[in-house]
C-alpha cells in the first residue's frame, strides 16, 4: 500500500514535469504541442547519445539535453508557429494549423530519432547514472531516481507556478494569452515572450525526457505518444492554462492509473486517462481549477 | 471543435508486432510470361518503410544474403535468381496494391509482408493468380487455410512455449505470474490457453497473469504488483520497449527472483536494460552461436556482409525463406523455372524432410505441411549477448 | 513633406501624408496633422472616418499598408513594432480600453510599467496612478474585468501612465460610457495633461473633447477637412452643424475651414 503510494507520487511527478510545458504552450500561445511527447523522447535520445560511450557526466548531460529539447521546440516557434500566427489572424484557424504542422514535427523528430537509434529502445548506460535503492522498512524502497524525480517536479511545479503569477514575464505571459496585440502596444515584445516561453516549454519536455531515460529500462519514440494522451487527461481536467490544475491533475491521474494497476484490472489503465476527459467535459468541462471566464478581445 | 476532440490525433500508437520477421520466397515461372532465360525473377513484397520497417529491413537483409550466396554457389546452375523489392509501407492497402503488381509480373514466387492483416490481404491474391506466396507472419491461424499455394516460414511462440516450461521446472521454480501485452491477442490468448495450464501440469504454481497495454512504459506500480506474493519468477509476454522497461522496474523496486519472456526480446530489445537483464531466458528462431553447420555458414556470411551488427532472427527468416524457395527449385531440376514448378518443387521439398538454413534443420508441418518449423532454441540473455541454454526440436508442439 | 524642423523641441508628434490601406480599402487618405509639445489634440470625426486607423498606424499595431510619415520627437516610427514605439514613449490607449480582464487591476498597472526596469521608479508611478485614480487602488486585486466600463477607462489610463510617456494617443476614451462618466474621463484626460504627457485624441464626441483640447483636427473620410484651436474648430459653424449638432453656434461662429 505504502509502496503504491510511492509509486504514484512518482508517476505523478514524471507527469507534472511532462504536462507543465504542454500546458503553458497550450494555455498561453494557443499552440497544442503534439510535437511535445517527440520532444521529450529527444531529449531522451539526447541523453543517450551524450551517455553511451560514458563521456559526459549527469549534471551536464541533463542541461545540455534540455536545452537541445527547448532549442527544438524554439526552432518549431520561430520556423512555423509564429509565421502561422501572423498569417492566420483567426484563432481558430492558426490553431488548427499550428496543430497540423506540430504533428508533422512529431514525425520528423521521431523519424530522426528512430533512424538513429535504428528503431530500437534506447536507454542510457547504468554509468550514465547509478541507481540506488533505499530500503524505507520492509519490501518497501524508493530508488535515489525517483526521489530525484519528485524533487524535480516540486521545484519545476513551484517555480513555474510562482513565476507566472508573480513575475514580470510571467505577467506578460498571461496578459499575452489573453490579448496579445494590446499587450503589445504595452511595450511588450510579444514575439520575444512567446519565443522564451516556447523554450521553455521545450526544456521542461527536455528535462522529464532526461529523467525519464534514465528511470525507465528503455525509451522509444512510440514513448511519447503515450504520455501526450495521459497530458491531454491532466489539461482537461485540470483546466486549460491552469498550472495549478495541471500539477493537481497530474497526481489525481496518477493516483487513479495506480490504483487500477495495482487493485484492479492493469490492462484499463489507459482507460483511466479516457474516461476521466469524459467524466470533466460532462461534468465539469472548464476543468477543476479554470478560471473565471472573460471574454476574450 | 473541441480542442480535446483533437487530443486522439495524438494516437499515432505503436502498432507492434508480436515476434518475427518472415521471409518469403518465390520464384515465377511464366505460364504465360516467360521469364528471360537463366533468370529467376521473384518479388519480395517488403515492410521496407513504415511501423516495422525495423522487422523488414533485417528481413530484406538476410534475403538478399542468401541471394548473393545461392548465386554465387551454383547450387541452381547457371540460372540466377532475380529478387525484385517492393515497398508495402507496413500498411495493408500498399500491400495489396504492391501484391497485385507483383502477380501480375514474371515473378515465379512471391514473399509476403509482415504484418498480419497485411499477410492476410496479401495472400488471396496469390492464390487466385496460382503463384507460391511464403508468407511472413507469426501466428494467425487464418493465413495458412488461404490455399494450397500459401506457405509461411514463421516463428511461432507457441512452439516454444514447451522449452520455456520446461526450463522453468527445471531450474526447480515453484511458482511464477505472468504480465502480457493485453491489447495483442496473440499473446493474451497465448498466456492464457498456453503458457498457464502447461506451467501448472510441469508443477509450476501461476499465482496470476496481469495484463498490461502496449503503451505503458511507467511500470513501477505494476512492479510492486508482481512482486506482492513473493513469486520465484515472473514471465513477460510483452512486445517492444516493454520488456527492458518491465525487468528495470522490477530489478529497481526490489525483485531477486528470475525474469523470463519470449522472443521478442530478441534482436537487442534488451540492450537497454543493461546488465539488470542479465539472466532473463526466451526461445528464438536464431541465435547467433546455434551450432549447426548451415548455421554457421550463415553467420559468417552474415558477419562478411555486416561485420558491425549482430545477426538475429529477422534476418535468419529472411535467409531461410529464400533457402526454402531455392531448394524448391533446385528438386524441379534444371529445366526453366515456372510458378507451377516451384508449387510442385515446396511439395517435394516438404516431403524429403525439409531443408537446412539459418536455423538449422527445418521440416514442413502442418496438415498440409506447409508450415515451415525452424528447430528453436532456449537461450539466456547475459552481459548484451544471448547464450544458448538449450536447443529445440523443429516441430516441436506438433509432438505433443 | 513636414515643413517643420525634425527635431522642433516644440513638437511631440509630427504626421505627414499617412496613408492606411486594407487592401483596396482606403481608410486614411494623406493624412498630416501635428502634435505640439505639451498640447491635448483632438481628432474629430464620425465613425468610419477613420480615427481608429490612424491611431492603430501611428502605434504600430495594425496590419494593413502604410505610407507616409510619422516622427515621434524627431525620430521616425512608421513601420516599427508596436512594442519598439511604446519604448520610445508613445503609448496608446486602445478603443474600449481593452483591459487585460483576467489579470488584477494591481497586474495591468504593473503590465503598463513593463519597461521600468527600476522598481522605484515602478513604485512611485503606482503612487502617482493611485493618487490620479483611487479607485485603481481600491479594487486593485480585483480581476479588471469586473470593473465598470469607467473603472475600466481609468485603469487603461492609470496603465497608460505607468510607461511614463510623453505622448498618449487616446482612442475613443468615452466611447460606450454613461454621460457622467464621460465627464469624468475628460477630467482624467486634463489630469494625465496636467502631469505633463502631450495628448492625441480621437473622439467621436466632439463636445466633451473640444472641452479638454488645446488644438483640433476634423477628419471625414480620411482626409483632414479642418483645423486650428479648438476654439477655433468648435465654432466653425461646419463643424458646429456636422460634428457637435449646434445649430445656435452654427451661426455665430467663424468659418475656421
Amino acid at each position: 500500500m505504502l509502496q503504491q503510494l510511492i509509486n504514484a507520487i512518482v508517476f505523478g511527478s514524471v507527469l507534472t514535469l511532462f504536462s507543465l510545458g504542454l500546458s503553458l504552450a497550450w494555455g498561453t500561445l494557443d499552440v497544442l504541442n503534439l510535437a511535445h511527447g517527440a520532444v521529450f523522447v529527444f531529449a531522451g535520445f539526447i541523453t543517450y547519445e551524450l551517455t553511451k560511450d560514458s563521456t559526459m557526466s549527469f549534471v551536464p548531460t541533463l542541461i545540455v539535453a534540455s536545452l537541445a529539447a527547448g532549442a527544438v521546440t524554439l526552432a518549431l516557434e520561430l520556423v512555423a508557429f509564429r509565421r502561422i500566427r501572423l498569417h492566420f489572424p483567426a484563432r481558430r484557424q492558426a490553431e488548427l494549423s499550428m496543430l497540423v504542422v506540430s504533428v508533422g514535427a512529431a514525425t520528423v523528430i521521431g523519424e530522426v530519432v528512430s533512424h538513429q537509434t535504428s528503431e530500437a529502445a534506447f536507454s542510457p548506460p547504468a554509468s550514465a547514472f547509478s541507481i540506488h535503492r533505499y530500503s524505507l522498512g520492509g519490501s518497501v524502497g524508493i530508488t535515489n531516481i525517483q526521489i530525484l524525480i519528485v524533487v524535480a517536479a516540486i521545484i519545476v511545479a513551484v517555480a513555474l507556478d510562482q513565476g507566472i503569477r508573480r513575475t514580470r514575464y510571467g505577467r506578460a505571459i498571461r496578459a499575452l494569452a489573453y490579448d496579445p496585440t494590446t499587450t503589445q502596444l504595452l511595450g511588450v515584445n510579444v514575439g520575444a515572450v512567446a519565443a522564451a516561453t516556447m523554450f521553455l516549454a521545450g526544456a521542461l519536455a527536455g528535462l522529464a525526457g532526461v529523467m525519464l531515460a534514465i528511470y525507465l529500462g528503455g525509451e522509444e519514440v512510440a514513448t511519447g505518444q503515450d504520455y501526450l494522451l495521459t497530458a491531454f487527461a491532466i489539461l482537461i481536467v485540470g483546466g486549460v492554462g491552469s498550472i495549478r490544475g495541471a500539477i493537481v491533475s497530474a497526481y489525481l491521474i496518477a493516483l487513479a492509473e495506480t490504483a487500477v494497476v495495482a487493485y484492479g484490472p492493469s490492462q484499463w489503465r489507459d482507460g483511466v486517462a479516457f474516461l476521466l476527459i469524459l467524466v470533466m467535459l460532462l461534468v465539469r468541462p472548464q476543468g477543476l481549477f479554470a478560471r473565471r471566464r472573460f471574454q476574450r478581445a | 471543435m473541441a480542442r480535446w476532440a483533437l487530443a486522439p490525433l495524438a494516437l499515432i500508437a505503436g502498432l507492434a508486432i508480436a515476434a518475427c520477421g518472415s521471409s518469403s520466397g518465390s520464384s515465377e515461372s511464366g505460364g504465360s510470361k516467360e521469364a528471360s532465360s537463366g533468370t529467376i525473377p521473384v518479388t519480395f513484397v517488403a515492410d521496407q518503410t513504415g511501423l516495422v520497417s525495423y522487422v523488414g529491413e533485417k528481413v530484406i537483409a538476410g534475403m538478399k544474403l542468401a541471394v548473393e550466396e545461392i548465386n554465387s554457389s551454383g547450387e541452381l546452375g547457371k540460372r540466377k535468381i532475380v529478387l525484385s523489392i517492393a515497398n508495402s509501407n507496413s500498411d495493408t492497402a500498399t500491400a495489396t496494391t504492391q501484391m497485385a503488381a507483383a502477380v501480375k509480373s514474371n515473378a515465379v514466387a512471391v514473399f509476403g509482408p509482415a504484418l498480419s492483416a497485411e499477410a492476410l490481404a496479401t495472400a488471396p491474391l496469390a492464390q487466385r493468380a496460382k503463384v507460391v506466396d511464403i508468407g511472413t507472419l507469426s501466428e494467425d491461424t487464418g493465413f495458412l487455410p488461404i490455399g494450397n499455394y500459401i506457405y509461411r516460414l514463421t516463428c511461432s511462440q507457441l512452439r516454444y512455449d514447451p522449452l520455456i516450461v520446461e526450463h522453468v521446472a527445471k531450474l526447480g521454480l515453484k511458482s511464477t505470474k505472468i504480465v502480457y501485452a493485453s491489447d495483442n491477442p496473440t499473446l493474451s490468448e497465448e498466456t492464457t490457453e498456453h503458457m498457464v495450464p502447461e506451467l501448472e501440469k510441469a508443477g509450476v504454481k501461476v499465482q496470476g497473469t496481469v495484463g498490461v497495454p502496449s503503451t505503458t512504459t511507467e511500470f513501477s506500480s505494476l512492479a510492486t504488483k508482481l512482486e506482492s506474493g513473493n513469486p520465484e519468477s515472473i514471465g513477460l509476454m510483452v512486445v517492444g520497449a516493454a520488456n527492458p522497461d518491465l525487468i528495470t522496474a522490477l530489478r529497481h523496486s526490489g525483485y531477486k527472483g528470475v525474469i523470463w519472456g519470449e522472443q521478442s526480446a530478441t534482436a537487442g530489445a534488451l540492450v537497454p536494460a543493461g546488465e539488470l537483464a542479465n539472466g532473463f531466458f526466451y526461445a528464438v528462431d536464431y541465435t547467433e552461436s546455434l551450432p549447426y553447420e548451415s548455421s554457421k555458414k550463415f553467420t559468417e556470411l552474415f558477419k562478411q556482409k555486416h561485420p558491425k551488427e549482430i545477426p538475429y532472427g529477422y534476418d535468419a527468416n529472411g535467409y531461410d525463406a529464400m533457402k526454402a524457395f531455392a531448394k524448391a527449385v533446385s528438386l524441379e531440376g534444371s529445366g526453366p523455372v515456372t510458378r507451377e514448378s516451384v508449387l510442385k518443387g515446396m511439395q517435394k521439398e516438404a516431403a524429403s524432410g525439409g531443408f537446412e538454413g539459418a536455423s538449422g534443420k527445418t521440416i514442413f508441418v502442418g496438415p498440409e505441411h506447409r508450415d515451415i518449423a525452424v528447430p528453436g532454441v532456449l537461450v539466456e540473455w547475459k552481459d548484451g549477448a544471448e547464450h544458448i541454454v538449450k536447443l529445440g526440436t523443429p516441430g516441436l508442439e506438433q509432438q505433443q | 513633406m513636414s515643413g517643420t524642423d525634425e527635431n522642433d523641441p516644440d513638437t511631440a508628434l509630427q504626421v505627414d501624408d499617412l496613408t492606411v490601406r486594407y487592401g483596396q480599402v482606403t481608410a486614411v487618405a494623406g493624412l498630416s496633422l501635428r502634435v505640439p509639445s505639451g498640447s491635448v489634440v483632438a481628432v474629430l470625426g464620425a465613425n468610419g472616418a477613420g480615427k481608429t486607423s490612424t491611431m492603430r498606424a501611428l502605434a504600430g499595431s495594425i496590419r494593413a499598408s502604410i505610407d507616409g510619415r510619422a516622427r515621434l520627437f524627431g525620430g521616425s516610427i512608421l513601420g516599427l513594432s508596436a512594442h519598439r514605439i511604446a519604448a520610445r514613449g508613445m503609448v496608446l490607449v486602445p478603443e474600449g480600453r481593452q483591459v487585460i480582464a483576467p489579470l488584477t487591476v494591481e497586474e495591468n498597472l504593473l503590465l503598463g510599467g513593463y519597461r521600468q526596469r527600476s522598481r522605484a521608479r515602478l513604485r512611485e508611478l503606482m503612487a502617482e496612478c493611485h493618487e490620479l485614480f483611487p479607485i485603481l487602488h481600491e479594487r486593485a486585486d480585483s480581476p479588471a474585468g469586473l470593473l465598470s466600463g469607467g473603472e475600466q477607462q481609468m485603469l487603461a489610463f492609470g496603465r497608460a501612465l505607468m510607461s511614463d510617456p510623453r505622448l498618449i494617443l487616446m482612442d475613443e476614451p468615452s466611447m460606450g460610457l454613461a454621460p457622467v462618466m464621460v465627464d469624468r474621463v475628460m477630467e482624467a484626460v486634463e489630469a494625465l495633461h496636467r502631469r505633463g504627457a502631450s495628448i492625441l485624441m480621437v473622439e467621436q464626441n466632439a463636445a466633451s473633447a473640444l472641452q479638454v483640447a488645446t488644438h483640433a483636427y476634423v477628419l471625414d473620410q480620411g482626409r483632414i477637412v479642418c483645423s486650428g484651436t479648438a476654439t477655433e474648430v468648435g465654432s466653425d459653424p461646419v463643424v458646429a452643424q456636422t460634428f457637435l449638432g449646434l445649430r445656435e453656434q452654427a451661426q455665430a461662429g467663424q468659418a475656421a475651414c
